[in-house]
């Protein structure tokens, strides 16, 4: 199976000037049933550092830092980590910790992350 | 009876030994030995072309030395002539199997390369920063398109 070309629009879709470009990926790479796709997207949604791509991999239960496959996991922290502009998504760390709405789990992941990214800052 | 004194009786043993000697040579000679010294080999007289000097049998000796050592010399030089020029042949023959062999690959590599046609259409086609440039819409159906084969 060669992952090539979805790799490269996965790529290509998390550099492009368009914002809408988040909601394909989010819609279709976040929730595919192959691991390497759902890798893909959200290394791709946390290398575009914005707000709303920041959003997805961290807020959303099953998605980013929360998916429920380690290795997904394990790459979306290690990419949130190797940002070299990390305020964003410490901000959406905080938000998320502050929401009582926010599950339990959710919540708990992203107090670890953050205290990860406050140590290699 | 008479008296003999005792140096009168030593006289005549003197001479009788004296005749005996003379006696003794004449019989020599008349063997016609021509040895001067008369000497003596084990009861046989030594004959003069025994004697022979001992200096030119040792020139003789060191001339054949030197003739056999010029020989082997030769001989050696002959033999390392001969590897030195098979050596060189071999060296020659290996030289020209080596161009040979090379003068073939570069014939065999140009008529490849005469019969390659490189196109480039298609191989930038679906690069991150062609891709890049696309609408998301058509990118979200490429997307789709090409997750149903994963």
């Amino acid at each position: 199976m060669s992952l090539k070309k979805v790799s490269n629009i996965i790529e290509a879709l998390g550099k492009h000037e368009d914002n809408d470009s988040v909601r394909v990926l989010c819609e279709l790479g976040t929730n595919h049933a192959n691991d390497e796709v759902r890798e893909l997207t959200a290394r791709a949604l946390i290398k575009r550092n914005s707000k709303e791509s920041l959003e997805i991999v961290i807020k959303n239960k099953g998605k980013g830092i929360n998916d429920l496959s380690a290795r997904v996991a394990m790459t979306a922290i290690n990419e949130l980590l190797a940002l070299k502009e990390k305020e964003r998504a410490i901000e959406i760390l905080e938000e998320t910790l502050a929401n009582s709405e926010t599950e339990q789990e959710v919540q708990d992941t992203a107090r670890s992350v953050k205290a990860l990214m406050s140590f290699s800052s | 009876m008479e008296k003999i004194s005792p140096l009168r009786a030593s006289l005549k043993a003197f001479e009788q030994f004296k005749a005996q000697r003379a006696q003794k040579r004449q019989e020599n000679t008349g063997v016609g030995a021509t040895n001067p010294f008369g000497l003596t080999f084990k009861g046989a007289v030594v004959q003069m072309d025994v004697f022979e000097s001992q200096a030119p049998k040792a020139e003789k000796n060191e001339t054949n030395s030197r003739s056999e050592a010029f020989k082997k010399a030769g001989k050696l030089a002959a033999s390392a002539w001969i590897a030195t020029k098979s050596r060189f042949n071999s060296f020659k023959q290996s030289a020209i199997s080596f161009g040979n062999r090379i003068k073939e690959n570069t014939i065999n590599a140009w008529d490849k390369l005469s019969k390659t046609e490189i196109t480039f259409t298609g191989l930038f086609k679906d690069s991150v920063s062609n891709l890049q440039k696309r609408p998301v819409s058509e990118l979200e159906t490429m997307f789709k398109d090409e997750l149903q084969t994963v």
